[in-house]
């Protein structure tokens, strides 16, 4: 009992203490900027040219009562939504495929190999010719940021659900089709969220490329038309958004996989 | 439920083509009700022999019948229940989940369903685990679950692989004891497969003793001494020791026992061995 009694303010001493030092270093992090572009720093690196975090907090401030700034970030994140979805209703069922089938693996998986190291921004030519809106095209980019990284992972979970789980569903009486929806797809669920997680960071680059090669909206777009517009304080506001929006979306993923994998240890 | 197998076979085929024998020429009956051991070595098939029944597995020769079920041989019978090594727990479902599994397959009303699980429950000892996962129960708890969950859709045949495998000294003697408890109660044939012979002795009617390369039956052994067997008794040991002899080998020196069980029905018993 004593033990215990002892063992909590330990614990919460060092979690104090772990606190302060990333606030400390948050701070650290923006007064350097504040100081390298106050004192117009220009070597090794032009930090002279850069707004600094005071006038950036400001206008960033300002954006929060403008309709323009969420409609970024929701056109964005819709753009990613709709990939990843996309993503998920086909990489699940053809990893799946390809997993449990030799036929299904030499027909489908050399060509999806080559197409797999290809960088999303590589895509971008073909999919504006084969899509007649950009929209179509940005959402064809991220939906292959969510797909080869699911597809990769179903593919290796379902060679790895246990027969002996299967030959016990099949001793109930569960047949063959629908041992897909009770055993297979529970049982690869960790895996589908780890390639969720990979496919959704993925995701969010193929929709910022896209958005700053062709698009007329997003968040990517107004990152990369302040550049041109000269406003840097507001590509400063976009980075700094697309980075809270995948910190928020791993999150999110974090948490998906929490309640729906609780009987994980 | 009676089970009878007549000259059954199995090979498995390797990537290479070429065709390893498994099982060869196996054949048995076995009785309404009867526990019957399945003792060998590792690689003699009796895992194997296990899945045949079941419907697992398909034999390359021979057939499995049961006698007296309008269900006819071969196929996953409905009437059979399997508790495997592990005993593959659902581990994403709860253990009233779990329980709960095959009477959704066979789409027993939704109330009679919990009704039944409720029942299973009680009957195990599990109703404080109800919503626990499998990674959360201990080996004994999760053997109960794996149990119940065979036993709920009430087949008249429990196929047990190597049961008590993965489990402490202490704990599998107590649920040794459970198992017989359970059969003693629930009345149907149960067929356990085991490497122990001890395990056998206490648990079985009849031991089927097989040897590998490919695996064969190459003896039965009735087991008379009457229940609750109580392990340091003088029958006990004495067949335990004949048992080992029989087993390393220093006994059998390839002569048959007069004695082949095949058609010979289960409540005929044989002479008593000489082994």
């Amino acid at each position: 009992m004593e033990k215990f009694i002892n063992a909590v303010p330990v614990r919460r001493h060092i979690l104090l203490r772990s606190y302060a030092v990333r606030i400390v270093s948050l701070i650290v992090f923006v007064f350097l900027w504040h100081e390298a572009v106050n004192s117009n720093v220009l070597w090794p690196l032009q930090f002279g040219n850069l707004p600094g975090p005071v006038d950036v907090l400001r206008e960033w401030i300002g954006y929060l009562t403008q309709t323009g700034y969420f409609k970024d970030i929701g056109v964005s994140t819709f753009r990613v939504t709709a990939g990843i979805a996309l993503g998920l209703v086909t990489a699940v069922p053809l990893g799946l495929w390809i997993g449990l089938s030799r036929f299904a693996r030499d027909a489908w998986f050399t060509n999806l190999e080559i197409f797999r190291p290809i960088p999303l921004i590589a895509y971008l030519p073909v999919a504006m010719l084969l899509f007649r809106t950009i929209e179509g095209s940005i959402i064809f980019i991220t939906f292959i940021g969510a797909f080869f990284p699911i597809l990769i992972n179903v593919k290796d979970a379902a060679g790895r659900v246990p027969a002996s789980l299967l030959q016990a569903a099949s001793c109930l009486g569960c047949g063959p089709v629908r041992s897909l929806w009770r055993i297979y797809l529970p049982a690869m669920l960790p895996e589908i969220c780890t390639g969720l997680s990979v496919g959704v960071a993925a995701s969010w680059m193929g929709v910022i490329t896209g958005e700053m090669m062709s698009g007329q909206s997003g968040i990517g777009y107004t990152t990369w038309q302040a550049y041109h517009l000269l406003d840097y304080k507001q590509s400063i506001i976009g980075m700094f958004t697309i980075g809270a929006l995948g910190y928020a979306s791993s999150a999110l993923v974090r948490l998906i996989e929490r309640r729906m994998v609780r009987w994980k240890r | 439920m009676q089970v009878d197998i007549s000259g059954l076979t199995k090979h498995y085929e390797t990537g290479t083509g070429s065709a390893v024998p498994v099982l060869s020429d196996i054949s048995m009956s076995i009785g309404e009700a009867e526990f019957v051991c399945l003792l060998g070595p590792s690689g003699c098939g009796k895992s194997t022999l296990l899945k045949l029944i079941a419907g697992l597995e398909q034999p390359t020769r021979g057939t499995i019948s049961f006698p007296g079920e309008s269900g006819g041989g071969g196929g996953i019978s409905r009437d059979c229940g399997f508790i495997f090594q592990n005993y593959a727990l659902f581990p994403w479902l709860t253990v009233k989940e779990n329980i709960r599994f095959g009477l959704q397959m066979r789409k027993v009303p939704r109330k009679r369903q919990l009704e039944i699980v409720e029942e299973y429950l009680t009957a195990y000892g599990l109703t404080g685990a109800a919503e626990l996962y499998p990674s959360q129960l201990s080996g004994g708890m999760s053997q109960r679950v794996a149990i119940a969950r065979a036993l709920c859709l009430k087949p008249k045949l429990l196929l047990m692989d190597e049961p008590f495998g993965a489990l402490d000294a202490i704990l599998r003697l107590k649920l040794q004891e459970e198992v017989v408890r359970i059969w003693e109660k629930e009345k149907i044939t149960f067929m356990l497969v085991t490497h122990d012979v001890e395990e056998a002795i206490y648990l079985a009617d009849r031991i089927i003793v097989m040897t590998p390369g490919p695996g064969r039956i190459s003896q039965s052994v009735r087991v008379e001494i009457p229940r609750p067997r109580i392990r340091t008794n003088s029958d006990f040991t004495e067949l335990r020791s004949r048992m080992m002899g029989l087993l390393d080998g220093s006994q059998t020196a390839q002569q048959p026992l007069p004695l082949d069980l095949r058609h010979q029905p289960y409540v005929q018993p044989p002479a008593r061995l000489s082994i």
